[in-house]
């Protein structure tokens, strides 16, 4: 008994004296960045953002996804920016002319524009990063972006391995000349994309590993790439030798990689963090409806996909009726909650037409839905059309997700009650969903898709006959000659009205339904100014600055 | 000894080639590749990347050149990340994941055969229910949970420490008391249960009876003992802590080796998955190993046994 009680006493007391030590001296190591800031005179020009995970490239070329767009578009510059309006404004080019059949456009770069390693940039450069990112075996994810350049496309396939015949020309030091396939009105604002970002010809010939570490990286943007610590942080800082560096304010970038989205938000509660975008969904409506978390189209939606080549999917009565049995408000405002917009369109909010926002072009009303007794007369009227007395089980496919399980279930039910309709869910892994989808092996599934530039053309296009990416295998011949109309106009005013002609036809069909328009939600701290954000183009943070 | 770690060697060559054998079959099994997503990205784009990495050769080829990497140690590109390959991944990423799981692994074991101690001591006691109970919450209570805990105690609430991400001491304290938990409840009971073997047999009576008492008692003559079981789930144990934890990693934003375990399934980055599985299984295998040398370190029968013989 004695030794038990003097033996608890000591255990205790070691366990006691540990937790003291590990507390008392923590106080004094970490510092809150606001506690500085109060004691100094001027604010400190350092803010620290998320990148989530370790680019996996920040070589333009070979980024592949918009949070390494965002860094490179903080370190390197196009021929044009995007300016706040959303209009092309000049970048490493002053000004530039396009021929009047819309193919040729001449572009004359700013003299003083530099790379961080003091050299100019140059036309030659844009040639040589630009031939680079064609090259196959380069293997450039987005180089489609490139193929409205003559000939970009017929390169990069390998059918054509002269790059002479390439639609580029450096025609001195400071001019640069570039031909299209075809006119194509959004190209000029393409420019600003992070894959067409220019790279040194010099430091990428004499080093292919340029682009692996800060030491040996060089860019012509407002910042320069200061140090890399792989799957940590990355530091960006202001670019002495930078056209515009008056403009520039910040003293520092941070980019941590957190990719949990709980941390993330506590990160930016305890001002570790200046940005935050990925909102915890439990309170996200919440934050969303009190204004401290602010939203941007993001011009990209989440739709129902049918295989048209199924028995069943291919009568448009049966899939009219079962997107009219959908409430989409009710799946926005109590499933998704994320401050989706209800799709009863196409075309997602902030997409250009050419000629303005194509959703301002024709509203958000295409169609209704909630509707059960009008859904069922459609289901009976599609049943008799295929021969079928009722309708047999469908199977709904989607890849896990939290969102997406919850907003299946939701479907389900709505199918259930509003159509008398079962239908099973079947949920896999998002490769092998994408592969059964790529595949036709599937009835109905939940799809997104996004815009890579800022034109309806680029979502449209999926849908028309015997496109790669119609993995609906959609065919209405209406639809195919209202795009191909589209694609070979002039006219922007003309062009944009048979994109709006094409996405009403697609919708009479209902060849794919539509379910919300996603939007982009964010935190930003209330004394980082000046940051501006696009629907489809990168962040800029070039006269950001902290108050 | 010499003879006992040549046999060894062959064993663990083989057990290895075995696990990159159906590892390499069996993720090449799963549909999908590394370049499989929902993106527009053109045909040619795609064979374009398959080539650049080799992917578009028969799998047979593919088996055999990888086999050809691995006996000169070159375990490839990584195909999610253009700047690293899968050796100079694993290089920047295990030391952070290995002082992590040192320290939870040090905290893990002090802690533990503390509290196993107090609760055998005091056998159906105050002090028994009391260690018990912390031992099974710790066993119940999933890492996550307690991680986000931790942070919402320490760093949002007290400030005390930062909430993620890594570079000071302060960053490393949080996440080692999470990770730490798990195998600290189990030492523990496994400590407790084994002690309270030990202190019934003859010999630890007889120390009582020449009236040893007190942590003498309790380290020279119960804990050698006892120790045994420890030692033996303290090889596994370590190899998967000192690797890294895919969750804690997530949670703490740390880049430590433990997140391509799954990551690299996910991306379907095939080198990265048989670097990882090769790596984990050298680390697994050369733990094993010495355990088996501590057990003559520590177990005198064993000595024993050869000294009679």
């Amino acid at each position: 008994m004695k030794l038990k009680s003097r033996y608890s006493i000591i255990v205790f007391l070691i366990i006691i004296s540990l937790l003291v030590t590990a507390c008392s001296n923590q106080s004094s190591g970490t510092t809150d960045s606001n506690e500085q800031e109060d004691n100094t005179s001027s604010t400190e020009q350092k803010i620290t953002l998320n990148a989530f995970s370790e680019p996996s490239s920040i070589d333009p070329a070979l980024i592949d996804n918009q949070v390494a767009g965002n860094i490179a578009n903080q370190l390197f510059e196009g021929l044009v920016r995007i300016d706040e309006n959303g209009e092309a404004a000049p970048g490493v080019a002053e000004d530039w002319t396009i021929s009047d059949d819309g193919t040729v456009y001449t572009f004359n770069l700013n003299p003083d524009a530099k790379w961080s390693n003091g050299d100019p940039v140059t036309a030659e450069d844009f040639v040589y990063s630009w031939e680079r990112t064609l090259l196959p075996e380069v293997a450039a994810p987005l180089g489609s972006n490139l193929f409205f350049i003559k000939n970009g496309a017929s390169y990069n396939e390998g059918t054509i391995t002269d790059p002479s015949k390439l639609g580029l020309k450096a025609i001195d030091e400071h001019t640069l000349e570039v031909t299209l396939e075809r006119p194509t009105p959004f190209f000029l604002g393409l420019t600003a994309f992070f894959t067409l970002l220019p790279i040194n010809k010099e430091v990428a010939e004499s080093n292919p590993e340029w682009a692996s570490n800060a030491a040996t990286f060089v860019s012509n943007g407002p910042f320069k790439l200061k140090s890399w610590k792989h799957d940590q942080e990355l530091v960006l800082v202001p670019n002495e030798h930078y056209w515009a560096k008056d403009l520039v304010k910040l003293d520092e970038i941070n980019y941590v990689m957190v990719s949990d989205q709980n941390t993330e938000f506590s990160m930016f509660k305890s001002g570790e963090l200046d940005v935050a975008s990925q909102i915890p969904n439990t309170i996200k409506s919440k934050m969303i409806q009190d204004g401290t978390a602010q939203t941007l189209p993001s011009a990209s939606l989440s739709y129902l996909r049918f295989n048209h080549e199924n028995d069943i999917m291919k009568n448009a009565n049966i899939r009219k009726a079962l997107s009219m049995a959908l409430n989409r408000e009710l799946l926005t405002e109590k499933v998704t909650k994320g401050g989706e917009i209800p799709a009863y369109a196409f075309i997602p909010f902030g997409l250009s037409s050419g000629d303005g926002e194509f959703r301002k072009l024709t509203g958000n009303n295409l169609y209704k839905d909630n509707n059960p007794d009008k859904a069922k007369e459609l289901l009976e009227k599609g049943l008799e059309e295929i021969g079928e007395s009722e309708l047999p089980t469908i199977t709904l496919l989607f890849y896990t997700s939290d969102i997406y399980n919850q907003l299946a279930q939701a479907m389900q039910e709505m199918w259930k009650q509003n159509l008398g309709v079962e239908v099973e869910l079947k949920t896999m892994e998002r490769k092998v969903f994408v592969d059964n989808v790529k595949g036709g092996q599937y009835q109905i599934a939940i799809y997104s898709t996004g815009a890579d530039y800022d034109d309806a053309q680029n979502l449209m296009g999926q849908f028309t006959t015997g496109d790669v990416y119609n993995y609906s295998r959609i065919s209405i011949p209406e639809y195919d000659a209202l795009m191909e109309k589209a694609d070979k106009e002039l006219n922007l005013e003309k062009r944009a009205q048979y994109m709006v002609q094409a996405e009403k036809v697609l919708l009479e069909k209902m060849a794919i339904a539509p379910l919300y328009y996603r939007t982009q939600v964010y935190l930003q701290q209330d004394n980082l100014k000046n940051v501006h954000r696009f629907t489809i183009q990168a962040v800029d943070y070039r006269e950001a600055y902290v108050e | 000894m010499k003879r006992f770690l040549f046999q060894r060697t062959i064993s663990v060559i083989i057990t290895i080639w075995v696990i990159i054998t159906l590892t390499f079959f069996l993720m090449h099994a799963i549909p999908g590749d590394p370049f499989t997503n929902e993106s527009r990205v053109p045909e040619q784009v795609i064979s374009n990347l398959k080539a650049h990495y080799g992917l578009d050769q028969p799998l047979i080829i593919q088996y055999f050149n990888y086999l050809k990497g691995v006996i000169t140690f070159d375990f490839g590109p990584s195909i999610t990340s253009d700047t690293r390959d899968v050796n100079e991944l694993i290089l920047d990423s295990f030391p952070v994941s290995a002082l992590l799981g040192f320290q939870a692994l040090v905290i893990a074991t002090v802690f533990g055969i503390l509290l196993g101690i107090t609760a055998a001591v005091n056998h159906s006691g105050l002090g028994d229910y009391v260690s018990m109970l912390l031992a099974i919450l710790g066993i119940s209570v999933p890492s996550f949970i307690l991680a986000t805990l931790l942070i919402n105690v320490f760093a949002l609430k007290l400030e005390w420490l930062p909430v993620a991400t890594w570079g000071t001491w302060q960053h490393t304290v949080l996440p080692s008391i999470a990770l730490a938990l798990g195998p600290m409840a189990y030492m523990a009971r496994l400590t407790r249960s084994s002690i309270l073997e030990v202190i019934d047999s003859d010999y630890v009576q007889t120390a009582i009876a020449k009236g040893v008492t007190g942590s003498r008692l309790i380290f020279k003559h119960i804990l050698r003992n006892a120790l045994i079981p420890i030692v033996t789930i303290l090889g596994p144990i370590a190899a998967g802590i000192l690797t890294g934890s895919f969750v804690i990693e997530q949670i703490f934003g740390i880049p430590g080796l433990g997140k391509y375990f799954v990551q690299s399934i996910t991306d379907r980055d095939y080198p990265v998955i048989l670097g990882t599985a090769v790596f984990y299984s050298s680390i697994l295998v050369f733990f094993m190993i010495l355990v088996d040398i501590a057990y003559g370190i520590i177990d005198p029968r064993i000595k024993l046994t050869r000294r009679e013989s």
